[in-house]
């Protein structure tokens, strides 16, 4: 059976900035300290006269059409069934294009290797049926993993602040803004 | 057959051992322009991944092409840097400077370039036409462009945090860029090199270092003219 194309979930209305899922993300993953492959930005928005911070965690969007594997000389990234776009470190040259290339900086080439790396959705966990570590470190459940196709179907949105969708597709999606009484739950998916 | 000097051996030397380079640049450096050019690693790769046992053929290919680059490049700047400081010691004699200034000047060359290459009749030339003296400035500058920002990019590849990554992309579209002037520039060079008509200097360049006078009254008339001036054509006759 082919397998669904899955995105990260993220809700910025309840997102309070802890950055639990970079810590989680930066531990699991073993990266030197410089290195994150998920970050967490501020922004400051106006909403009714007053000033409000808002919170956008980010790491590689798994594009439909990834730029990352469409300029990479040595072919080092593949897009699995399930759309992950996975990166295979001993294939790659640390050329660097795919970092340059990716509007959303999710891919660095900093580190004692020098070679590209990213965010691969801890696909080793996804395999085993459990959820990423980003996700799971969450205190606010804002940050969840869902089918791409059933994420669209319910009307979550593909763009949010601090976030513009481009023409290479980003499978991440977000809740709609000032949404009530959704019970969010039905929309995670079952591993 | 009266000769004259036309090309220093130095020159000669180095214009060989620039095209050998060149090519190997262009052939190392096409599976990193475009993806289109990956086949030209796997040639490469593929007997060397059997012999390295690591089943990665377009991998070992790259590897092997832009270790071949940055030797190549690193060569050619070393040989551009003994040549240049070379010539700037004989600056002022050398041929790439034009014979004319001017918005006519330059008018009158394309009338002479017309007439040689069009027309097919005797134009007024100095060593090197109009065209071929601004292909040699667009060649200088291009190489140099390439060399600078090809060291800055192993630089970078060296030390992954030097550059950022909107600096390296910047300084990438430099070098590809730079890259297409020049490849442009030499297929145009080559293309008129290989004239019937530039096959006396194609021969002094690659063979003899050396033209016959009759071809520099015919061809060349304002060179033929300087090099009597400074009694330089007398000298050879006489040494003959």
């Amino acid at each position: 059976m082919k397998k669904l194309r899955k995105s990260f979930l993220f809700d910025q209305d309840f997102c309070i900035g802890c950055k639990a899922c970079e810590v989680a993300c930066q531990t699991y993953h073993k990266q030197e300290p410089e290195i994150n492959w998920r970050k967490v930005d501020e922004y400051e928005v106006t909403e009714n006269k007053k000033l409000k911070s808002v919170f956008l965690t980010h790491s590689c969007n798994h594009c439909e059409n990834p730029i990352c594997a469409e300029v990479c000389p040595a072919e080092a990234y593949t897009v699995r069934e399930d759309g992950i776009v996975e990166l295979d470190r001993d294939k790659c040259i640390g050329c660097g294009y795919c970092a340059q290339n990716c509007e959303y900086d999710a891919i660095t080439i900093v580190g004692k290797e020098s070679k590209a790396q990213k965010c691969n959705m801890c696909t080793e966990r996804l395999d085993i049926g459990e959820l990423p570590a980003c996700v799971r470190a969450c205190p606010m459940g804002v940050l969840s993993i869902i089918e791409t196709n059933l994420a669209d179907r319910a009307g979550m949105e593909k763009e949010v602040v601090g976030f513009e969708a481009n023409s290479y597709v980003p499978s991440t999606r977000f809740y709609p803004k000032f949404v009530t009484g959704m019970k969010r739950k039905e929309f995670s998916i079952k591993i | 057959m009266k000769t004259i000097k036309a090309y220093h051996p130095l020159i000669m030397t180095t214009h060989k051992f620039i095209l050998i380079q060149t090519i190997t640049l262009i052939i190392t450096g096409l599976p990193f322009f475009s993806k289109t050019f990956s086949f030209l690693a796997y040639y490469v790769g593929y007997p060397a991944s059997i012999v390295l046992k690591n089943n990665e053929a377009l991998v070992t290919g790259l590897m092997i092409f832009r270790t071949l680059h940055w030797v190549s490049g690193f060569l050619l700047a070393i040989t551009s840097l003994i040549f240049a400081i070379v010539m700037l010691r004989r600056l002022k004699e050398l041929s790439i400077w034009p014979e004319k200034w001017g918005v006519e000047a330059i008018i009158d060359g394309i009338k002479q370039m017309k007439l040689h290459y069009i027309e097919n009749k005797p134009a007024k030339f100095g060593k090197y036409n109009m065209g071929q003296k601004a292909s040699a400035w667009a060649m200088y500058f291009f190489v140099t462009a390439l060399i600078i920002t090809g060291f800055i990019l192993v630089y970078k590849s060296a030390n992954a945090g030097a550059l950022s990554l909107r600096d390296a992309e910047f300084i990438g579209t430099l070098h590809s860029f730079s890259f297409i002037m020049l490849g442009i520039i030499l297929i145009i060079h080559v293309i008129f090199a290989l004239l019937p008509s530039n096959l006396p200097a194609f021969k002094a360049m690659f063979q003899t270092g050396e033209m016959s006078i009759d071809h520099v009254k015919e061809h060349h008339i304002y060179w033929y003219e300087r090099l009597k001036k400074q009694k330089i054509i007398k000298d050879e006759i006489e040494e003959k």
